[in-house]
């Protein structure tokens, strides 16, 4: 199910993460979130492992949904201490509406890494977006994790260096950081050179006219999924309109 | 061969999430005495060892003792103080502009005084014959010269023992002398060292044991 078109799985990402931004309703949101995990069950995206490497941002999202619930003092109180409203029925629904679009957009983020990365480059490239622009976003998204790899070893051989991180003040903890970044900076522009020529010697852009062995081809069902995204989006657009 | 041991491992066990290799129930002493060689085929996983004994990597089973101290209980940084490090790519430990604040700054954090700071980080870049590289920015030296600054980083603690994978890679005929005698020097003085390395010629130059990885994941005393 996961052989679509990467265009029209870009078409359905950008409409529902779309909605996900934008829609006010929570009921609404919630038939958006619901809709958004479907489809990438249904185009077998791998949702936990999504979870599983997302684990640190979803602890931070929650705790916003939390804080959210905690300050925002309108509506009914559910939970109070001494007179003081912690928790009210206006700040629980903005906690839960910050959650459910960041579920919204994470999740129908995962179904573009159904597509290889040079499936996404071919579709953004017959999409007219210029080849360069097309190949750049690629790298940069396989970049990402490299660079992940890199703070966690600059990080460790920081620490072998006789650093105690637990034991230091705040300021030093500040001021060990600032340690960091010299190795990350100089080890990716040092990636990025060595990408850029190993780029030049295999004759990147010496032609003007780059042709493809890949062609891709829409099929009945990526014109389902377009019209599929357009309604969907039109829908609850108007929806929204009319709930507010 | 000294009675106590300075590292000690006892049945480790090791493996990767996603591969096939592992190390299965090793059982290593190594002391302080002696300049040790850790040599095998690629792949036989001595970088991999390297990394356990400096708890980088946790094993799956066993234990590790630096001194008598459980591994598992010490954060990277005590073991840092204790033993060092050499990666096999020096730019991984290099964190300053300079070569004086790079070799100088894990001092500095730690609280030492100032005087203390100077006359540690001046004899330590004079032993390594890059005292006159003080002011220079790290990054534009040679491989062979981010090594010893490198080196000069985890010898600033006085660590008791080294570990050094592939110190030979980037060094001339001329800087491998410098290297072992260096190296003899310290281990003469007290430091013990482990060498993870495919240099026949230095190793039999040098270390006074070798221990020799096996492809199915043991290792053999010579």
């Amino acid at each position: 199910m996961s052989k679509f078109d990467p265009r029209s799985k870009l078409i359905f990402v950008i409409a529902v993460s779309s909605l996900g931004v934008f829609i006010k309703d929570l009921y609404l949101l919630s038939s958006v979130t619901v809709i958004g995990i479907a489809a990438a069950q249904f185009m077998s995206a791998d949702l936990l492992k999504a979870v599983r490497k997302l684990k640190s941002l979803f602890v931070m999202i929650l705790v916003v949904a939390f804080l959210q619930s905690i300050f925002i003092h309108e509506g009914r109180i559910l939970l109070e201490i001494i007179d003081i409203p912690l928790i009210t029925s206006a700040g629980l629904e903005k906690g839960i509406e910050f959650l459910l679009r960041m579920t919204v957009i994470i999740t129908t983020a995962t179904i573009i890494t159904t597509s290889t990365s040079r499936e996404m480059i071919q579709g953004l490239v017959q999409l007219k977006v210029p080849y360069e622009i097309a190949f750049l976003v690629s790298l940069g998204i396989r970049f990402l994790p490299m660079l992940t790899e890199e703070m966690k070893d600059s990080f460790t051989a920081l620490r072998l260096r006789g650093v105690v991180f637990k034991n230091l003040s705040l300021k030093k903890k500040i001021r060990v950081f600032t340690y960091l970044f010299l190795p990350i900076i100089a080890g990716t522009i040092k990636k990025a050179e060595k990408i850029a020529l190993s780029m030049e010697t295999k004759g990147f852009r010496t032609k003007s006219h780059r042709t493809s062995y890949l062609i891709l081809k829409y099929s009945g069902a990526d014109y389902f999924l377009i019209a599929f995204s357009i309604i969907l989006l039109l829908i609850f657009i108007c929806a929204n309109y009319k709930l507010n | 061969m000294s009675t106590i041991a300075y590292i000690n491992v006892e049945k480790m066990s090791f493996s990767y999430q996603k591969s096939q290799f592992s190390l299965n129930d090793i059982d290593l002493e190594l002391y302080k005495n002696e300049i040790t060689a850790l040599v095998g085929d690629n792949g036989s996983g001595k970088t991999t060892l390297g990394k356990i004994l400096t708890g980088i990597l946790k094993p799956c089973k066993g234990n590790i003792f630096i001194n008598g101290e459980n591994i598992s209980k010490l954060d990277l940084g005590e073991i840092g103080k204790k033993v060092g490090y050499l990666f096999q790519n020096p730019e991984k430990q290099i964190f300053a502009t300079s070569v004086y604040e790079d070799v100088s700054f894990p001092l500095e954090i730690n609280g030492i005084e100032p005087n203390e700071i100077k006359d540690r980080t001046d004899s330590i870049l004079a032993a390594l014959e890059i005292d006159h590289l003080k002011d220079k920015y790290p990054f534009n030296l040679s491989h062979g010269e981010k090594q010893r600054v490198a080196l000069a980083g985890i010898m600033i603690h006085k660590a008791e023992y080294l570990i050094l994978d592939e110190p030979t890679t980037a060094l001339d005929s001329e800087r491998k002398e410098l290297l072992g005698s260096m190296l003899k020097n310290l281990n003469a003085q007290g430091t013990g060292i482990l060498i993870i390395s495919h240099d026949e010629k230095f190793i039999s130059k040098y270390c006074s044991r070798v221990i020799r990885m096996k492809k199915e994941g043991g290792i053999i005393n010579e």
